[in-house]
């Protein structure tokens, strides 16, 4: 029987070039720093991609863990450390997981995953229900509303500060908004799992039930969320929501510069700001975030050594979580000390998942140093 | 193929998780690896290369590093040191299978003792990783290798690496104090880090290149220096290849050290800049004062052999630019025009005296010139005694494997041939001899040297298990 890699084979000249490379992004991939198989560094995943796609053999069970050991966080194909060729990991990533998914070879959890966002349209199997049973939402599924608040799993069933500090927001601005009663997961799961259809059909779904709110402008709180709206589902699979998509710091700043919320009290404290992957590298926003932060009275805004373009993953992304859960953790560890470097009194950051991650990872660790994990919408909401 | 009771007891010293005898996870190790030996493998994939790993573990401590030395020593099973696998020379290659003990599970910066200037790492630390953890203090290891983001401080002691700006901070072996050894028995022995001695013979020196023939570095007590309060960069262009050299000689005697020169013959001055002559770029570090001299000096002695000035935007573009050659592109000369063709360079990198160095130079080319390949040449490290050609040979498009190690083996005996005819030419100055140049370390040792390296071997490793077949032992 001949074996094909439908997916890989679109890839394999980059996986080719990138295969051929002597490694030289591997000291800035977080999961090559806590895995030393040459075979998860990005190279290594490249050859072992390429293999597929050009001698067509058997996956074997360990090609399957090193494939899915990445968060495609893309640091690796950034200008400074890919300058010539620019390889784009995670899509190379995806592809060949679409390529194990198609041979029925994808990792247990991850089967799990796929049959709970199916079950569940969430990446936690977390009752539909219970979306939004932590949220003091006022307004649901409120048609031709100005702003459609886009939750996201994570902030839902996860870190609901986060959602309740955006609807403080959206209120105190007198925001005409609304959320979706029976919103559903943007499919980034499903996509970094290897389930293209699934996640194809997911997206259908949702931007169906989006087009029918018939609100003028999406804000997302959650860059993972953001990222698929805005960039991947029209790149991917040709779906153009027909409205202008925010992260809610692009909007935070239009609501500040407009005089709808005014940041009226000072926060004396030094504070450092995790760009998170896909609102920096894969979204291109760096400086939203800090413009909003630096207008902050009595704020001491410090930079990490490794930052924007060059900040470390908290280690969460590609699903990454899900199929090496210590493996995660440790990345995230390993961004806190760096964070922690600057000793800020407040690690601020722009995602949910980064929150989550970050503190889950905390309580494995030993830190005598005082401080708090949070999402800019909470501060914000705070000195409102 | 290693005994089941051999890979069960390597479990027992390691953990289950931190060993491998997967299929993929071998050939990742083997040809990876960056010699153009493994190149030749990887541009043909060939999922059976000639030569392969028997197993991969990842120690985490020394002591575990030990344990699994004493253990290959009663299996008689060879152990090659797995780093970054940067080398060029082949000095990974398992060319008689065994264990690759990866020892990037090192990876713990120990202590960063700023006042008395010196950091002690671990081996498996990656050299970018080092670097970047003493510019928090202010500080630099000042070596800056090509293999800088790749390769770990254990390989590049083992191959006494060298950096852009060797000429002012070094090369490793001048930088290192203190070394931590697993011996080929499985003895650990701690080298102290002394500022300096008169105890006899500095021991240090017969780990630092050994490539792991001798034992395992498993940590290293490193200088560091003070970040430069100012780089500056400078270019001219020499009217011919003699004026730049004997510019390079008078100011590596004038007693100064320019952090770095780099100096390109017509060929690559040509295909890197599109001008007739030689170019050259410096690189000025260090306080503003003695720069300042430096700069003024170095400018003088160009003008006196006839040089252009070409100012500072050059050599800005050279430092930002200058590790672009060793990313893979299809434009670049080394990447296979198309499936099943093979293309590869060579880089017999050799340093020779003032006296040698121009007739060693023009010998390669004629080399070169006898396979009708092409050579672009830069010379990058300077002594006040003599300074290093770097060749860059491109081979052209080959269309088996076969045929390209048949014209790549051919291509390093001659040159071999060609520097060992020189007095005080190096078979190799900062890449290591693996087993490539291995083979002809007798004709550079001679006798009854390299009898005497053959005995220190026999009493150091008895049983022949430390990376075999290498440094022509």
């Amino acid at each position: 029987m001949v074996i094909m890699y439908m997916h890989m084979e679109k890839m394999k000249e980059k996986a080719w070039i990138c295969s051929l490379c002597p490694k030289l992004c591997r000291h800035v991939c977080p999961v090559a720093q806590v895995l030393e198989s040459e075979l998860d560094t990005p190279n290594g995943k490249a050859l072992l991609a390429y293999i597929l796609a050009k001698n067509n053999v058997e996956i074997t069970p360990s090609m399957v863990t090193h494939l899915y050991n990445c968060t495609t966080c893309g640091i690796c194909g950034t200008e400074k450390w890919c300058p010539i060729e620019r390889i784009d990991m995670p899509a190379i990533i995806r592809a060949a997981r679409a390529d194990i998914v198609d041979a029925g070879k994808a990792p247990r959890k991850i089967v799990e995953l796929e049959n709970m966002m199916r079950e569940n349209k969430n990446p936690y199997g977390m009752p539909r229900e219970n979306r939004f049973s932590q949220i003091r939402v006022h307004v649901k599924d409120k048609k031709d509303s100005e702003v459609l608040y886009f939750v996201g799993c994570t902030a839902a069933y996860k870190r609901p500060e986060i959602p309740n500090a955006v609807v403080k927001i959206l209120e105190t601005g007198k925001i005409d908004y609304t959320i979706m009663g029976d919103e559903i997961c943007c499919g980034k799961p499903l996509v970094d799992a290897g389930y293209i259809e699934s996640a194809k059909d997911n997206a259908n779904e949702l931007v169906g039930a989006i087009e029918r709110m018939h609100s003028n402008t999406i804000v997302a709180s959650c860059p993972s969320c953001y990222y698929m709206l805005k960039t991947y589902y029209p790149k991917e699979f040709g779906i153009k929501l027909g409205i202008e998509i925010f992260h809610i710091t692009e909007y935070l700043e239009q609501l500040l510069e407009k005089g709808k919320i005014k940041i009226a009290k000072p926060y004396d404290k030094k504070v450092i700001y995790h760009d998170p992957c896909y609102l920096g590298r894969h979204s291109g926003i760096y400086d939203v975030p800090r413009r909003i932060i630096g207008n902050i009275n009595q704020i001491n805004l410090v930079e990490s050594f490794f930052s924007k373009d060059n900040a470390h993953c908290c280690g969460r992304g590609g699903d990454f979580r899900i199929t090496a859960p210590d493996a995660s953790l440790e990345i995230a560890k390993n961004r806190l000390k760096e964070l922690l470097e600057n000793e800020p009194d407040t690690i601020i950051t722009t995602c949910p998942g980064c929150k989550d991650q970050f503190i889950d990872a905390l309580e494995k660790m030993e830190s005598s140093k005082k401080f708090k994990i949070e999402d800019l919408c909470e501060v914000i909401a705070y000195l409102l | 193929m290693l005994p089941n009771s051999l890979v069960s007891k390597l479990e027992e010293i390691v953990g289950e998780k931190n060993i491998s005898t997967d299929k993929y996870e071998l050939l990742a190790y083997t040809i990876t690896d960056r010699s153009y030996v493994s190149r030749i493998q990887l541009m043909g994939l060939n999922l059976k290369p000639e030569y392969m790993y028997d197993c991969v573990v990842w120690p985490q401590t020394t002591e575990q590093v030990s344990e699994i030395v004493k253990l290959a020593n009663k299996y008689r099973v060879p152990i090659i040191p797995y780093g970054g696998g940067t080398n060029d020379m082949g000095g990974t290659v398992p060319l008689t299978g065994g264990i690759a003990v990866d020892l990037k599970r090192l990876d713990k910066i120990i202590e960063i003792n700023e006042r008395s200037a010196r950091v002690h790492t671990q081996a498996g630390v990656i050299l970018q990783i080092l670097e970047w953890e003493l510019n928090k203090h202010g500080l630099t290891t000042g070596h800056a290798p090509a293999c800088m983001y790749d390769a770990t401080i254990g390989g590049t002691l083992s191959t006494r690496s060298s950096g852009s700006l060797s000429n002012k901070y070094g090369k490793i072996p001048d930088m290192t104090l203190g070394l931590e050894v697993v011996l080929p028995t499985g003895e650990i022995v701690n080298i102290k880090p002394v500022p300096e001695g008169s105890t006899g013979p500095a021991l240090k020196h017969l780990f630092l290149g050994a490539e792991g023939v001798f034992g395992i570095i498993t940590s290293a007590v490193l200088r560091t220096f003070q970040l430069p309060e100012v780089r500056r960069f400078r270019s001219v262009l020499f009217k011919n290849l003699h004026n730049g050299i004997e510019a390079g000689r008078k100011i590596m005697q004038s007693g100064i050290s320019p952090a770095a020169i780099r100096l390109s013959d017509e060929a690559e001055t040509m295909k890197n800049h599109k001008m007739q002559g030689c170019y050259c770029v410096f690189c000025f570090e260090g306080p503003r004062e003695i720069v300042d001299a430096e700069e003024k000096i170095v400018m003088k002695i160009c003008q006196e052999e006839g040089a252009e000035d070409l100012g500072s935007e050059e050599g800005k573009r050279w430092w930002e630019r200058k590790y672009y050659m060793y990313y893979s592109t299809p434009r670049s000369s080394v990447y296979p025009p198309e499936e099943g063709k093979i293309r590869f360079a060579i880089v017999p990198d050799t340093a020779a005296s003032y006296d040698e160095i121009e007739p060693l130079y023009y010998d390669i080319l004629n080399v070169v010139k006898k396979y009708g390949i092409s050579v672009y040449s830069h010379f990058s490290h300077w002594y006040p005694h003599g300074t290093m050609v770097y060749p860059v040979i491109y081979f052209n498009v080959i269309d088996n494997i076969e045929e390209a190690m048949k014209i790549y083996t051919a291509v390093w005996n001659d040159i071999a041939a060609v520097i060992l005819k020189y007095k005080t030419a190096s078979l190799n100055h900062h890449h290591g001899v693996g087993f490539i140049l291995g083979r002809y370390l007798d004709k550079e040792y001679g006798e009854p040297l390299f009898r005497i390296f053959k005995e220190i071997k026999k009493i150091l490793d008895p049983n022949g298990i430390m990376n075999p077949g290498k440094l022509g032992l």
